[in-house]
């Protein structure tokens, strides 16, 4: 029983050796590729992961960025419209300014030529009343053309000079 | 008394099962043929077991598998240090060849392990690797060198080695199956029914795997021992 | 009985110390576990070391006194 037997240790290690390369290729080898495989599965989900989430941080500041711009282009188009308005408003006012001011000088010209027409009216009325009281106080009737014409110089002057 | 030196004799001889008629002939001991039962039972579990490897959706017995060779894969990489890819799948062929041959003898077939070839041939496959590795992996200088570790006075302790080593894991793992298996059978001489059975659980199946830890993991050692530290 | 035998029976006496040395390993380990539990992996391993190391002096005596009954 304590005998070495050669043939026994070279089968052995024959065997051992085909052994090895049998479970080797079908046992160890299968399993630690489904290994590999899963620890690379697992990378590269994890890697994709943390890409999405850069990625989605990345459109998240976008926005944020497209939001303030938009919240600024916003304020600057109320701003706007608030100058337009005020132009608006204070051009509205200019004219209805203007044009109150220019009815009112129509109406002062006119005012002034109604005025104008009445004394001139009045004037001549006084004219006829000095001459005919002029010509009661002379007696006699006054040349019409000559005398009005120096009646009315006469008063033309008194005007004047009142 | 002789009756049972008689049947001890008996039941530690190495049968040879046929011989083979070529070169005068080449003899085949049980041992070799119980290796080749091993051999069949182990390759037809690999390939059935690994048939369905799904990397997405592992089923219980690809879960148990996985966590068995990631288990060796730590064993290795912890002993062995950087280069343990390599010695792995070596390392786990052992241990499921040593437990199978071990407790084969559960199963009423004598184990391999008894025959003092085949340990022999076990050592001396570890000796190749212990050896073969440090020079593989230092260089023919840097794996010289490593005989004059830890310091150039232990030079002769550490050749002594190079043939104490492999002669004890022989040793061990042969004296300890076979002390297993006389003690068995002094046992079934005294005892034939009940006792034997429950004394067997110890013996064939704690002794058995205990020694194929042990041959593995020493063999490990040694082989990491030399490799640890290189680059 | 033959000095053979006798031989046989001395050269076993090695499990004595095998005995004795696994016994020490072994309680020094427990002491060792229980004072640091988290280690108890690495404890565990160097003790199946050195407990296969101290039983291969037994293995030792066994096998020769084998060789005492079976050759001698």
């Amino acid at each position: 029983m304590l005998d070495f037997q050669l043939s026994t240790i070279v089968f052995t290690i024959v065997n051992l050796l085909v052994l090895y390369g049998f479970l080797r290729k079908f046992l160890f080898g299968r399993v630690n590729a489904v290994l590999e495989q899963r620890e690379k599965l697992i990378r590269e989900q994890v890697e994709s992961a943390e890409a999405g989430q850069a990625r989605a941080r990345e459109l998240q500041s976008q926005y944020e960025q497209k939001l303030s711009g938009a919240q600024a282009e916003a304020e600057k188009i109320l701003a706007d419209a608030r100058t337009q308005a005020q132009k608006a408003y204070d051009d509205q006012i200019a004219q209805a300014q203007e044009a109150s001011r220019r009815i009112r000088a129509e109406a002062e010209a006119r005012i002034a030529a109604k005025e104008q027409e009445m004394l001139r009216g009045v004037r001549q009325e006084v004219a006829q009343l000095a001459v005919l009281a002029a010509s009661q106080v002379a007696g006699k009737n006054l040349d019409r053309e000559t005398d009005r014409a120096m009646v009315e110089e006469f008063l033309s002057e008194a005007g004047d000079r009142a | 008394m002789e009756a049972l030196k008689e049947a001890l004799m008996g039941a530690l001889e190495n049968h040879v099962a046929f011989t083979i008629p070529v070169l005068g002939g080449i003899p085949v001991a049980d041992a070799v043929v119980v290796t080749w039962i091993v051999m069949a039972v182990w390759m037809i579990l690999a390939l059935a077991l690994t048939r369905r490897l799904s990397v997405r959706s592992p089923g219980r017995v690809q879960t148990a598998l996985e966590a068995a060779v990631a288990f060796l894969n730590g064993f290795a990489r912890d002993t062995i240090g950087p280069h343990w890819r390599s010695f792995a799948p070596y390392l786990g062929t052992v241990a499921l060849y040593i437990g199978l041959s071990n407790l084969i003898g559960i199963f009423g077939l004598t184990p391999p392990t008894k025959d003092i070839s085949v340990t022999a041939a076990l050592a001396v496959m570890s000796l190749v690797l212990i050896y073969g590795a440090q020079f593989r992996y230092n260089g023919l200088l840097g794996g010289l060198k490593k005989f004059a570790e830890p310091m150039p006075l232990l030079l002769p302790i550490n050749l002594m080695e190079v043939a104490i080593r492999p002669m004890a894991l022989c040793m061990r793992l042969f004296g300890n199956i076979v002390g297993a298996f006389i003690i068995m059978e002094l046992i079934k001489f005294l005892v034939p029914a009940v006792v034997p059975a429950v004394l067997s659980i110890y013996f064939d199946l704690f002794d058995g795997l205990i020694q194929m830890a042990v041959f593995v993991f020493l063999t490990a050692l040694f082989t990491g021992e030399g490799i640890k530290d290189a680059a | 009985m033959t000095v053979g035998m006798i031989a046989a029976g001395l050269a076993v006496m090695t499990g004595i110390g095998a005995g004795i040395g696994i016994g020490i390993a072994t309680g020094k380990a427990s002491e060792a576990i229980a004072r640091q539990p988290e280690a108890a992996g690495k404890i565990n391993s160097t003790l199946l070391l050195g407990c296969a190391l101290a039983e291969g002096t037994a293995i030792f005596g066994f096998i020769t006194a084998l060789i005492m009954i079976f050759m001698g």
